[in-house]
């Protein structure tokens, strides 16, 4: 791909007129290699019992490759703005994480995104994919999973500047990953309502506070610490917490 | 836009005027798709602050010069260090990475590069730190700082230490391959850094690839090392994967035998762990091994005692840092870091001393700005003992951590004095 049509299909999804735009990853765009693949999704999620876009609410996406990817160009028709948030790598050889499935529909979907006039205000649909660290590395494989942080995300204080006073994520039902946990956990502190669905039923239900404890913040210290790393501190993860640009080397 | 202080000993550091907000979004397009800044934003701020800084081309020479007498007198004591294995859990080395430094061999070829952070003070440049392991900031101070020259022309951008290193590393590299460039390869803040190191070493017609640790494997030729993803050799090692993770790789794991295999080129080397440690100032003293220069920058700094307090000096006027700290994490100042951050890192210091210190605080001045006066630390590469670069990271507090922004530095020699006129000579006389 040109690097001018790299550029052109990052502001296609991350505008300048949305300030939802700043958080938006460039990485997948700027390093895109142009190989795209074929894709499809089993069932369309069920999206009639997400709020109209005017309700307020911004929306997580934590869907697997392309089902993540296909659900928010439907929740953009419905007003609200996509923005992708993924911060993989790639490399050498097989990747754990091929990227292609949530690059092709990236790129497929950018003249449905561009039709949709999406207005500058509209509420955000962050993007994630719900797979970044389900697979676990053989040998020999580039280890390009990855995981979101505080840091990626605006505070509850900027959410709250646009009027946003509730977080909808749309994920299958399984327990919330740690590093998502540790996301929504300040929002939860600063009073944001947070809730999830399931895209096959459309079923909604608030999210447990007890998932936000004190204790639950011990245990997903331990968890990236004991488990997350140690198996896999050889490569990805490299050998303590994941602080990215942990080995930048900062200035203090 | 001056300093504020009204002593002047720093003269000739500055700052360019706000960006207007179109050229801002026009810069970051280009420390995106140009530059290859792929992280440019952090909590709810830009990455990049909306100015450069600007820098007498005399105070870059005499930044330049500091650090450079600093880093011989530092490779002087660090190899002192490395043959005084006695000096290393002194240094607060993990056990497995003194093993590992045990096996390097002293000849192992290598490039060398680091980066000391340098802040203005009413007594002159001080350092905080030196990086002398896994540096970073190569993108902003490399192509980032030349796009961003390109709307001063007044200016000009100091050296691009991304291509000093690649020149560096193809110099040092000797066997058949590929450069291995590793690091945690899950991080793409990581990745961006060595992606401008790739492509450095491209225009020089120097092949790389991206790698973790344990992509790294014995090849059938004796002296060789391959990539387990290509099987391809490897000739040379970049590591931007901090040195003391690898104390966390499996004790037998085959890819720690790459960090000590004599022949096979290191940027850095393991044995750069010796000057990362915040420890490093007191072992030097311990061990009556002397750097004038360094010391004369490097403000004091004293084991952390359980009482709270270093040999000298009052408690509010020390800073209290973890030895392996990176990105400011965990550095604590009176006035500035919350109490209940405080009393986390005090208590942590107070389990495991020998893992903090304690730095005396020196007055950071301020820049002068309509968007607010600005701490600014200037972070000047080294490599291979050579000044090759400078960025800065700038914030309204003098504890420059995570949340800092980056700017690039411009020499500006408006901010020098004018030459005097030479007398003409006629003649006559």
């Amino acid at each position: 791909m040109r690097p001018d049509e790299r550029m052109a299909l990052f502001h296609t999804w991350a505008p300048d007129d949305s300030p939802w735009s700043a958080w938006a990853k460039p990485i997948l765009f700027a390093t895109d290699s142009g190989r795209r693949v074929p894709y499809a999704i089993d069932v369309p999620p069920k999206l009639d019992a997400v709020p109209r876009s005017t309700a307020r609410t911004a929306i997580i996406v934590d869907l697997p490759a392309q089902h993540g990817v296909l659900c928010a160009i439907e929740l953009a028709r419905r007003g609200y703005r996509p923005v992708p948030m993924y911060n993989a790598t790639s490399g050498p050889g097989s990747n754990l994480i091929d990227i292609a499935p949530i690059m092709s529909p990236l790129a497929d979907g950018a003249d449905v995104i561009r039709g949709c006039r999406i207005p500058p205000d509209a509420p955000p649909a962050f993007m994630l994919d719900g797979a970044r660290t389900r697979a676990k590395p053989r040998s020999g494989q580039y280890d390009n999973r990855w995981i979101v942080f505080p840091q990626d995300f605006p505070s509850a204080r900027v959410l709250r500047s646009h009027g946003i006073e509730q977080v909808l994520l749309i994920r299958y039902p399984s327990r919330l990953p740690t590093d998502l946990r540790t996301v929504l956990r300040p929002w939860h502190d600063a009073g944001i309502h947070l809730s999830s669905m399931d895209p096959h039923t459309g079923l909604q239900i608030p999210i447990d506070p007890r998932v936000f404890s004190t204790a639950s913040r011990l245990f997903d210290h331990l968890s990236l610490v004991f488990h997350g790393l140690r198996e896999n501190s050889a490569g990805g993860f490299g050998g303590t917490v994941p602080h990215p640009s942990s080995g930048s080397g900062g200035f203090a | 836009m001056t300093l504020a202080a009204p002593d002047r000993a720093i003269p000739g550091l500055a700052a360019t005027p706000l960006w207007p907000p179109a050229l801002q979004r026009e810069i970051r397009q280009r420390a995106i798709f140009e530059a290859g800044k792929l992280d440019p934003q952090v909590f709810d701020a830009p990455a990049l602050a909306p100015l450069a800084i600007r820098l007498a081309p005399s105070a870059w020479r005499n930044l330049a010069g500091l650090a450079e007498a600093a880093y011989r007198e530092l490779i002087a004591a660090e190899t002192a260090l490395f043959a005084d294995p006695d000096t290393w859990p002194d240094l607060g080395l993990p056990r497995r990475v003194r093993s590992m430094l045990a096996k390097a061999p002293p000849d192992q070829p290598q490039a060398r590069f680091c980066r000391m952070d340098f802040h203005p003070t009413p007594t002159g440049w001080r350092v905080s730190e030196i990086n002398a392991d896994v540096p970073g900031g190569f993108i902003e101070a490399g192509p980032l700082t030349r796009a961003i020259a390109a709307y001063h022309p007044a200016c000009s951008p100091p050296p691009n230490p991304a291509s000093a290193l690649a020149r560096a590393i193809a110099h040092a590299a000797h066997a058949p391959g590929e450069v291995a460039l590793v690091h945690a390869t899950s991080y793409a803040d990581d990745q961006q850094v060595l992606r401008c190191i790739a492509e450095e070493l491209d225009r020089l017609g120097v092949p790389s690839l991206f790698a973790a640790p344990d992509h790294l494997r014995r090849s059938s030729v004796a002296g060789q090392w391959t990539l387990s993803t290509t099987g391809r050799p490897v000739a040379a090692v970049v590591r931007f994967f901090p040195g003391e993770w690898l104390a966390n790789l499996p004790a037998r794991a085959e890819c720690l035998g790459a960090f000590s295999q004599p022949g096979l080129a290191h940027a850095n080397p393991i044995r750069a762990l010796l000057l990362q440690s915040k420890r490093l100032p007191i072992v030097l003293e311990h061990r009556g091994i002397r750097t004038p220069v360094w010391s004369s920058i490097l403000p004091q700094v004293s084991p952390f005692r359980r009482n709270g307090r270093p040999s000298h000096g009052q408690g509010t006027d020390v800073v209290l840092k973890p030895v392996w700290g990176r990105v400011g994490e965990g550095v604590c100042m009176h006035g500035v870091t919350t109490t209940a951050r405080h009393r986390r890192a005090v208590r942590a210091a107070m389990r495991r001393p020998r893992q903090w210190i304690l730095q005396d605080r020196f007055e950071s001045l301020l820049i002068d700005h309509p968007a607010g006066p600005l701490h600014a630390c200037l972070g000047v590469y080294v490599i291979d003992g050579v000044a090759s670069g400078v960025y800065a990271r700038v914030a309204p507090t003098p504890l420059i951590d995570a949340t800092a922004q980056d700017a690039a530095v411009l020499l500006d020699p408006s901010l020098d004095p004018p030459e005097p006129e030479r007398t003409k000579l006629t003649d006559a006389a």
